[in-house]
């Protein structure tokens, strides 16, 4: 009788721990339940805000958009919304559009568009097409990819607008004679792409860099330079051009700006006005840059200019040569390495003679 | 008769000495033009005392000075060997790039140029091979044609048309070097240098004398081959020895400066009509005319500066040769013969 009675007690007590126990842990889960629950919905919620953000952004992108712009050749090209698929086909546009961190959006470039490092990458990847050379662009081509946009250079490439817009395209040309042009189309091209927080930055960095090497220089006496493009005939740059401009505010004075423009010169009017440094600039030497040295100074005439006696002649090519000759971001490198070139003392750097890249020379 | 032989030789010293002051007085004039004009004041002063004015003596010793006399040294060799080809080939037409050399010579000199191992003073020299290889060829093509001096003629077509052929090729695949090329065939002195005086006076102050000693037999070529025999004079030999020291003559030359057209075509003719056809006389004044007619038209390049550089040299000299020659042709035109 004691023995039932006992063994009933404790089946009772375990009764009551079970049940405590199984509603301990039902309320236990149901917990974990409900700050599962609680945090998948406040997931959701911050998905739904993004969402809802993202069509705030596109409301306002479609008051934004279109925007109307005039192009360097005059055209009036309207944007109908936010540019996602972007062609370049000079390579001086190209390093403006990566230097607005505009990488994810090109899908196009031409095949002398070789800057930023990341142009060749992606080339690489097959993230970026080539669309040909700048004087053979292959509009097909073009068209294959979708662009939302192209741009081109106005002057080299104007033949181009009417194939392009035949395929549909929306063609927006560029040009930049000048550093102020250069900061105008950077400015355009961010306008464009709402990338108005980038422009600002590198517009604002190219004034820094110009403004500080102009005053540094100014301090001291103009180099008298010869520019050369190339050596047979003797091609060399005047006055209003975007290399003339270069020099004069890298510190020097063009020995031929009383004349305008790309011309051919001879050797008489270069010993007369007797250069203090010579500069031949070229993205492909037409032969080893020691050979085209020798080939300078053996120029009839040339043993009695400063600039020989001095050995102050400057070969520059691929992104040295690029930097010059390209109107674009690196207006900031070929300001510096000019400045550099024409007044080693001041700046306490001396250039080689053969630059091809100056990344480690430009270390302030 | 013997009045006629005086006749002729009183019109030959006057001539002459008419060619030379003509010659001087325009290597007078080309030390005084350039972009940089100067009066014959200041070239006689800078000539005396070379320390006076750096800038100036400089421009003068070591630019216009070369310049005048690789010019002279040229249309010399082009005249004398102008003269030699038409006599050779029977051809009044014929000038020395008749033997395809100057098409050879432009294509060595592209090859020269875009080979990137290759230095920029070898240019000449491959523009020499070049020149000398069609020639060489054309010789060879002839005569296994044994088609004699017509046969010549056209094998010369043959393999400049092709030099030719092959040079277009070359300089469409050069791209952005192409107009590096061009202007070297478009022909200029603009880069003489004493150097390139240096190689080619003595070539062709040899070939010279030796295409002079030979004039007079020359001449006998002229009337045919079996008659030349006849004469005593190996004809076969003798053909092929001054076709290719006329040859090696102009090649030097133009393998510096570019080809330069019309000056071996009319240089010759205008003796022939102005004295008489013996080559004794074509030979040596021809060349002295070449010289002339050449160094006129480097001064008026000289004096014509534009952005887009030097005009074209062979523009000049056939524009001033055309008037010169059409007058000579309705003067003198009856009393021409070869």
């Amino acid at each position: 009788m004691k023995y039932i009675s006992t063994l009933i007690i404790i089946a009772l007590i375990l009764g009551v721990l079970n049940t405590a126990m199984i509603f301990a842990i039902n309320n236990n889960i149901s917990n974990i339940d409900l700050s599962l629950s609680s945090l998948s919905n406040k997931l959701n919620n911050l998905v739904d805000e993004i969402s809802s953000t993202k069509r705030e952004l596109e409301t306002f992108k479609s008051f934004y958009y279109p925007i109307i712009i005039k192009d360097a050749l005059g055209r009036t090209v309207t944007i109908n919304s936010e540019p996602m698929r972007i062609v370049s086909c000079t390579p001086s546009i190209t390093e403006m559009l990566f230097a607005l961190n505009l990488s994810d959006r090109i899908v196009g470039v031409d095949k002398y568009s070789d800057y930023p490092k990341l142009v060749l990458e992606l080339k690489e990847k097959g993230l970026i097409a080539e669309v040909g050379g700048v004087t053979t662009l292959n509009c097909e081509k073009i068209a294959s990819l979708n662009p939302d946009i192209v741009f081109i250079d106005a002057s080299l490439q104007k033949k181009f607008v009417s194939t392009l817009e035949g395929f549909g395209l929306t063609v927006i040309a560029l040009e930049s004679p000048s550093i102020e042009e250069i900061m105008n189309n950077i400015y355009k091209i961010s306008k464009i792409t709402l990338k108005l927080e980038e422009g600002e930055k590198l517009i604002n960095q190219i004034k820094n860099t110009i403004n500080e090497i102009t005053s540094k220089t100014s301090k001291v006496s103009k180099q008298k330079v010869l520019y050369l493009v190339w050596l047979a005939p003797l091609w060399t740059t005047g006055n209003g051009t975007y290399a003339n401009e270069l020099i004069s505010i890298a510190g020097g004075v063009n020995i031929f700006n009383d004349k305008n423009g790309w011309f051919i010169t001879n050797p008489e009017e270069i010993i007369s006005r007797n250069p203090d440094v010579i500069i031949f600039s070229s993205m492909a030497l037409p032969k080893p840059p020691e050979e085209l040295l020798n080939y300078i100074k053996s120029i009839p005439g040339f043993s009695e200019i400063n600039a020989v006696k001095n050995n102050r002649i400057y070969i520059l090519t691929e992104n040295a040569a690029n930097a010059i000759e390209r109107p674009g971001p690196r207006v900031t490198d070929a300001t510096i390495l000019l400045a550099y070139i024409f007044h080693p003392q001041l700046f306490n750097i001396t250039v080689p003679n053969f630059i091809s890249n100056y990344e480690n020379i430009i270390r302030r | 008769m013997l009045r006629l032989a005086k006749q002729r030789k009183i019109k030959l010293l006057i001539y002459s000495f008419i060619l030379f002051i003509l010659l001087f007085i325009s290597f007078l004039f080309s030390l005084m033009i350039g972009s940089f004009p100067l009066s014959p004041m200041e070239v006689f002063e800078n000539l005396i005392n070379p320390e006076k004015n750096k800038t100036i003596s400089t421009i003068i010793f070591n630019y216009r000075l070369p310049r005048a006399l690789f010019t002279m040294i040229t249309g010399f060799s082009l005249g004398v060997s102008g003269g030699v080809i038409q006599s050779l080939t029977r051809n009044p037409l014929a000038d020395p790039y008749i033997t395809g050399m100057s098409s050879g010579a432009a294509l060595g000199a592209a090859i020269a140029f875009l080979l990137p191992n290759i230095s920029i003073y070898f240019i000449p020299f491959f523009a020499f091979i070049g020149g000398i290889s069609s020639i060489l060829l054309t010789i060879f093509l002839a005569k296994k044609a044994k088609a004699g001096p017509i046969g010549f003629i056209l094998a010369g077509i043959a393999i400049g048309t092709l030099a030719s052929a092959i040079l277009i090729f070359v300089i469409t695949l050069a791209q952005e070097k192409a107009h590096g090329i061009i202007y070297w065939i478009y022909g200029s002195f603009s880069t003489s240098k004493w150097s390139d005086i240096i190689v080619t006076f003595p070539i062709v102050l040899f070939c010279s004398i030796f295409l002079f000693i030979n004039a007079r037999d020359l001449n006998i070529l002229l009337l045919g081959e079996e008659h030349a025999s006849q004469l005593g004079i190996n004809a076969k030999k003798l053909w092929i020895l001054m076709l290719l020291i006329s040859s090696l003559c102009v090649s030097s030359c133009v393998a510096f400066s570019g080809i330069i057209g019309f000056i071996g075509l009319i240089a010759p003719h205008m003796i022939r009509l102005m004295i008489s056809s013996d080559n004794r006389f074509v030979l040596p004044l021809g060349g002295l005319t070449g010289a002339f007619l050449l160094l006129v038209s480097d001064n008026i390049v000289k004096s014509y500066i534009n952005p887009f550089g030097e005009m074209p040299i062979s523009t000049i000299t056939s524009m001033i040769g055309v008037p010169f020659f059409i007058y000579l042709l309705m003067k003198k035109g009856g009393k021409y013969e070869m």
